[in-house]
């Protein structure tokens, strides 16, 4: 469904990206982990249209992202707070999120009806703007928020940081729920909670695709130990 | 400890985005504070000749004492429209061991330390040297410029204290300004003789000194007050944000016109519930009052000056925030690159807002026909040309305003999202229609020259959604520019 081919970004001359192959496909639930400037956030961008490769390019169903829109109607995605409109209630946000994807006002009560445990009481029917949310608040508003439009893709970053305990916990449910048929990828420091959730694991290191394998028992050992032995690489 | 604390103050401003503006803004800015500095030095240093001539056999100090209460009414509401208080300054210090009364006289001194508390300085400074010293001699002037600069510095701590009581409540400026009306008429009527109280107080410090207890006592309560309800909501939450109450049902009625009302309620909502943008727009409605001062005086009573207000008037609202649309949209502007409408539906809802504005303040307007008639007939082609010409402009360009805008902070003196390229794009905008109007003029085939700035006008809003198509694929080419530098908020 996704595909990359010799796919780089360089700002000025440091390779932030360069990634040789890659197909991603629906019902994969895809872990992408990484170090700090490892450049997940830039792969994430580039597949979503919203910086420009250097080389490569990224084709979804067969069309490059930057030439054709259509995959921008069954894709979702929550970044940072850049996705929040902060001015607005969760409600409205949800509302216009909604009106962009031709959904009436029914839909999208019906839609949020299973997901309101999720939100919690503090986000639904407030009449507080996003921008006096707590950090999670805004997380949870944003996540729920990509998923309006019942995309194919979902594309989130970060996902756990940030949240409750409980909401993790939903969270992953949630995800694993949608992987069955949809294409989940998830990025991630959290190693216990990627290997959870994502049956395939995408580790990136200085913009290079250094593992990608399937999830087995062995993996979340395995990915700490990696990390463990990159850790003392670099002391 | 203050010393460090305003040096941190310092280095706050001096390392403020303003300061990292293109060259060009940086001297648009010198110029604009010069320009006052000099009229306040100018209107200070010839004060006595311009009464002499004014109002001839006037004793120029005592008017001016005389008018002094008035002044300080004036200032209380400005500062309290205009000023920022530095009230969250203070919430990194809180946990640190500094002890609290410290933290607060140092606010009090910043707050001080304003523009508004400078510019009235440049008119006191030169009545102090020219009539003050002559009149008190120089101990009785000196008490008397200490008297007004203890007023100065009441109003400031006034001006913090109603901020803090009533907050962001729009009603307290009406109310100030109400009683201001009210004080003066009680005044002009006779009923309230408050302008021979002022001079008989302030000519009282300069002729028999302790009459400086007046200003003194205001002085000491405006701080004395300012200072206690900093200490009945010393915590921290009392300097942060108060939650604002969301109202949903505002603009219910765009809903029944599909996504372009959708859109242009998000706009309102963006302008309304956002400091930056609202101070914008609200302040544009003020200038269309300009017309009092302009209309009404013979010697600007020409085409070439009705063309110019004409454009003004009716463009006002689209100009001042249409030139930084996309700016404006800099914090959610990867959430709006992800949907699935075309930037075009977008730019389509901003030129209807940008056009109903531009009807409705030519609507308001209207009535300066009374002046002259043909105030009318220019204006509504004035109003055509905006929509025709100078909107769609506005919003092809707008893919060049790169700077992101911080949607809560005041507009006064801000300048975030200010680039050259919009003055390049606003100055045609004003001065265009003039030269093509001009070579009309002068041969005195006016009517054909307003039939075809008209034409013009009417062309551009038939082929305006040709050039919204236009300005949506700019975006599409330039958005990974607008992403990345939207992005280094």
């Amino acid at each position: 469904m996704i595909s990359i081919q010799n796919l780089q970004k360089k700002y000025g001359d440091q390779l932030v990206l360069d990634i040789a192959e890659l197909d991603i496909h629906p019902g994969e639930s895809i872990g992408l982990v990484g170090n700090n400037g490892a450049g997940k956030t830039t792969l994430i961008s580039l597949l979503l249209d919203l910086i420009k490769p250097t080389q490569g390019e990224v084709i979804v169903n067969g069309k490059a992202v930057h030439e054709d829109r259509s995959w921008k109607q069954y894709t979702g995605a929550y970044l940072d707070d850049n996705f929040l409109i902060d001015f607005l209630t969760p409600d409205e946000y949800f509302e216009f999120a909604a009106h962009t994807h031709g959904w009436n006002d029914e839909d999208l009560r019906l839609f949020l009806e299973p997901y309101l445990p999720f939100l919690n009481d503090e986000v639904v029917g407030q009449k507080k703007y996003i921008r006096n949310l707590s950090k999670g608040n805004r997380k949870k508003t944003g996540i729920i928020a990509s998923l309006i439009g019942q995309p194919d893709v979902l594309i989130l970053d970060e996902p756990f940081a940030n949240l409750d305990p409980s909401t993790q916990i939903r969270l992953k449910q949630l995800i694993k729920s949608l992987s069955d048929e949809k294409l989940v990828l998830v990025s991630s420091h959290d190693l216990s909670h990627v290997t959870e959730v994502c049956d395939r694991i995408l580790i990136l290191e200085k913009g290079k695709l250094v593992k990608d394998v399937l999830k087995t028992e062995e993996t979340l050992r395995e990915l700490e130990q990696y990390f463990g032995s990159v850790s003392q690489e670099e002391e | 400890m203050y010393f460090k604390l305003l040096q941190h103050y310092w280095k706050d401003n001096a390392r403020r985005s303003v300061w990292t503006n293109s060259i060009g803004i940086k001297i648009m800015i010198v110029l604009l504070i010069l320009y006052f500095g000099v009229n306040f030095l100018v209107l200070g240093i010839f004060y006595p000749e311009i009464i002499q001539e004014l109002l001839p056999g006037t004793d120029p100090l005592w008017l001016l004492n005389s008018v002094l209460i008035f002044y300080l009414f004036a200032d209380i509401a400005i500062r309290f429209l205009l000023q920022e208080f530095p009230e969250l300054k203070i919430q990194n210090y809180l946990l640190l061991p500094i002890p609290r009364n410290t933290l607060f006289r140092y606010l009090m001194i910043r707050s001080g330390l304003t523009v508004f508390s400078f510019f009235p300085l440049l008119i006191f400074l030169p009545a102090f040297f020219r009539m003050a010293v002559p009149d008190y001699g120089i101990f009785g002037a000196l008490c008397w410029l200490i008297g007004i600069l203890l007023l100065i510095t009441g109003n400031t701590w006034t001006a913090f204290y109603l901020k803090r009581i009533f907050g962001k409540r729009f009603y307290i400026p009406l109310i100030i300004l109400g009683m201001f009306g009210l004080l003066a008429w009680a005044n002009l009527s006779g009923l309230l003789p408050l302008n021979e109280w002022s001079a008989f107080v302030f000519q009282g410090i300069g002729l028999k000194y302790f009459w400086i207890i007046v200003p003194l006592a205001y002085f000491l309560l405006s701080g004395a007050l300012l200072q206690s309800n900093f200490h009945t909501s010393s915590y921290f939450e009392g300097f942060s944000d108060q939650p604002e109450e969301a109202n949903s049902h505002q603009f219910e009625f765009l809903k029944k016109y599909g996504m372009i009302g959708e859109l242009i309620r998000m706009d309102l909502r963006l302008i309304f519930r956002n400091k930056r943008p609202k101070t914008t727009v609200l302040m544009t409605l003020v200038f269309l009052l300009y017309g009092f001062i302009f209309y009404t005086q013979e010697s600007y009573q020409n085409d070439l000056m009705y063309l110019f207000w004409g454009v003004y008037f009716t463009g006002i609202v689209g100009l001042a925030y249409g030139q930084l649309t996309l700016s404006w949209e800099s914090s959610f502007f990867e959430f709006l690159q992800l949907r699935s409408f075309d930037m075009a539906y977008y730019f389509r809802a901003k030129y209807v807002l940008f056009c109903l504005a531009s009807g409705l303040t030519y609507l308001v307007t209207l009535p300066y026909a009374f002046f002259d008639w043909e105030i009318a007939l220019f204006n509504t082609v004035c109003m055509l040309l905006n929509m025709g010409i100078s909107f769609p402009l506005l919003i092809y360009f707008s893919s060049y305003n790169t700077k992101p805008i911080d949607l809560g902070k005041g507009s006064f003196f801000n300048t975030e999202g200010s680039n050259i390229k919009q003055f390049v794009v606003i100055i045609p905008i004003l001065i265009g229609p003039l030269l093509v109007y001009a070579p009309f003029y002068v041969f005195g085939w006016r009517y054909a020259g307003l039939i075809i700035l008209g034409s013009l006008g009417i062309i551009g809003i038939v082929l305006s959604s040709k050039i919204i198509v236009e300005a949506a694929r700019l975006v599409n080419r330039r958005k990974y520019k607008l992403v990345e530098a939207y992005r280094n908020r």
